[in-house]
């Protein structure tokens, strides 16, 4: 089972026995009186101001599948803001099936479900990835072991403000040029480095039943393939993908294998690493988005080491800021602390950065990293500075 | 999260609904810790009554050293780990013996929980920092002050207990 659903399943059985109500007791008669301590009692206690959860729906905000039948071999539905032209397509094809089978990518918002199989083909290729140049946790001697992953905590940090401000589209459905791939998309997408690349997806896609349908296909990248299969599942409340990436001609021992579920305003994904068929490493990620605030919440486990860290961008005081909260550790050290991030202007360079301000224990410093988006935030929304 | 200190302060002044917002605000960190070692949830709502009543009777004694909820915390980890030292000792069978010990549950309806299955393959400092971190949703450093161990260990240990869970649900599912 997966990790997270373990954990909610854990959390909804244990809370349900969890008595509701406090013990009716007698306070006058259990607590002693301390004259030292009598104060004017106030008679109510102040509360903070519940938020008022806005429904402002966010670009990255999932669209409930109602799978209905394409019309036709290659007229493709996309949720998508820009689309290729090509609409009709005549292909001999033998498998007339094809023609009514939902494309699970391109018929619904196809950047949630193009993603995970970009990432899982990434990782199997074996360059810069959503985790990571390198999947295994090294701690290395720095004042903070912090040091070692703020790249990490910055890529995410692009992420999540780039998942949110969505101006175009990343996803582009495309006639497949490759006669044994009924569908074929292109999608742009950014490395840990910030750099821009391109990914291109042939596939097909068969269906199982009414809640099951598999997909296979090959992402491409500069000159490299990557084999991937997958499934999505539809269920009343959510839906889920699944997919297996690998380098060799068949499905062998060593793959990577994601797994994506979309629930109300929450995505995860789960990657984990084979190698001989044995899990060397793994990775939970949380994207959670509700009106104007969201987080990303990031695990990654290799052997022994863990880091977790998440970042928030929440409205306090009618002003948006960004926090960011992490721990790292294994059986030998460990580290715990706390981030404030802000998005800095360079008006010589005409360049924005992110500054994360940490604090561990009694250490503080401060990171500058490289910021994606090249436009001004809302300066009344985010904690922005101009240099 | 409220501020511990300013609910104490009006506990101590017997304000009932300081006391409500206090309950809420720890009931599950408080049930997850005595539950983790006890693994009866019946036991697990007397002992967690005996802990706020404990509490409330040293209310006075809390000097705001240590965080609140390390030393409620620990009132509710000590008085499980006595009833559980107790029961340990007991091992002939003795039929009113045991209805001493077990009073109430025959007339309380049981319905077991799935993940009763999986805490029961975890053993005792597992099984709290599954359930303080899942239940209760505190951090692993939080976590770890509470049990006394580096934060390292508890992530290790965390990241093990869930592997152990995820690995029984594999077999159940293949068996």
């Amino acid at each position: 089972m997966r990790k997270s659903k373990l954990e909610k399943q854990l959390r909804e059985d244990i809370r349900k026995i969890v008595p509701i109500e406090k013990p009716k007791f007698n306070l006058e008669e259990i607590i002693p009186v301390n004259e030292e301590l009598k104060m004017h009692r106030k008679t109510s206690f102040p509360l903070p101001v519940l938020r008022t959860l806005a429904m402002v729906m966010s670009l990255a905000v999932v669209i409930i599948l109602g799978i209905t039948f394409s019309g036709g071999f290659g007229q493709q539905t996309t949720t998508t803001t820009t689309t290729t032209t090509n609409t009709t397509t005549t292909q001999t094809d033998t498998s007339m099936t094809q023609t009514t089978i939902p494309n699970p990518i391109t018929d619904i918002n196809a950047k949630d479900y193009a993603l995970p199989i970009i990432t899982a083909s990434q990782l199997s290729i074996g360059f810069s990835a959503l985790i990571g140049t390198d999947l295994s946790l090294k701690l290395g001697d720095g004042p903070l072991l912090m040091d070692d992953y703020i790249d990490l905590v910055n890529y995410y940090m692009n992420a999540l403000e780039t998942s949110l401000s969505f101006n175009q589209s990343i996803v582009t459905p495309l006639v497949s040029d490759r006669i044994e791939y009924a569908y074929r998309i292109q999608m742009s997408s950014f490395n840990i480095l910030n750099d821009s690349e391109i990914y291109e997806l042939y596939y097909n896609v068969t269906k199982e039943d009414d809640e099951v349908i598999k997909m296979q296909g090959i992402v491409i990248w500069n000159d490299s393939e990557s084999n991937f299969v997958g499934e999505y599942e539809n269920e009343s409340e959510e839906q889920k993908l699944t997919i297996i990436a690998y380098q060799s001609a068949t499905l062998g021992d060593d793959y990577i294998k994601t797994e994506f579920e979309i629930e109300d305003a929450e995505q995860s994904y789960q990657i984990e690493v084979y190698q001989a068929k044995e899990l060397i490493s793994s990775s939970n990620i949380q994207i959670e988005i509700e009106g104007d605030e969201s987080k990303i919440s990031v695990e990654i486990t290799d052997n022994d080491t863990v880091i977790q860290f998440e970042i928030k961008k929440e409205l306090e005081d009618d002003t948006f800021e960004i926090k960011v909260s992490y721990e790292i550790g294994n059986l030998v050290t460990s580290e715990d602390g706390e981030m404030n991030v802000r998005i800095v202007y360079d008006e010589i360079l005409d360049k924005y950065y992110y500054f994360y301000d940490v604090k561990s224990d009694d250490i503080t410093k401060t990171y500058q990293r490289d910021r994606v988006l090249n436009s001004e935030p809302d300066t009344e929304e985010l904690n922005f500075i101009i240099l | 999260m409220p501020d511990y200190l300013e609910l104490v302060k009006r506990i101590k002044l017997r304000d009932d609904h300081a006391f409500d917002i206090l309950y809420e605000d720890t009931k599950y960190s408080v049930f997850s810790i005595i539950f983790a070692i006890v693994k009866d949830r019946y036991v697990a709502e007397d002992l967690m009554q005996d802990t706020y009543m404990k509490m409330l009777q040293a209310i006075h004694q809390y000097n705001g050293k240590a965080k609140f909820k390390t030393w409620l915390l620990t009132i509710a980890k000590n008085l499980a780990i006595d009833y559980y030292r107790k029961n340990a000792k007991i091992t002939t069978i003795d039929l009113q013996l045991d209805e001493y010990l077990l009073p109430s549950h025959d007339d309380r309806s049981y319905e077991k929980l799935e993940s009763e299955m999986y805490l029961n393959v975890l053993d005792i400092e597992e099984r709290q920092i599954v359930l303080l971190k899942v239940v209760s949703e505190l951090k692993h450093h939080e976590i770890a002050k509470i049990v006394g161990k580096p934060l390292g260990t508890v992530m290790w240990i965390y990241n093990k207990a869930i592997k152990k869970m995820q690995k029984l649900g594999e077999e159940d599912s293949n068996a």
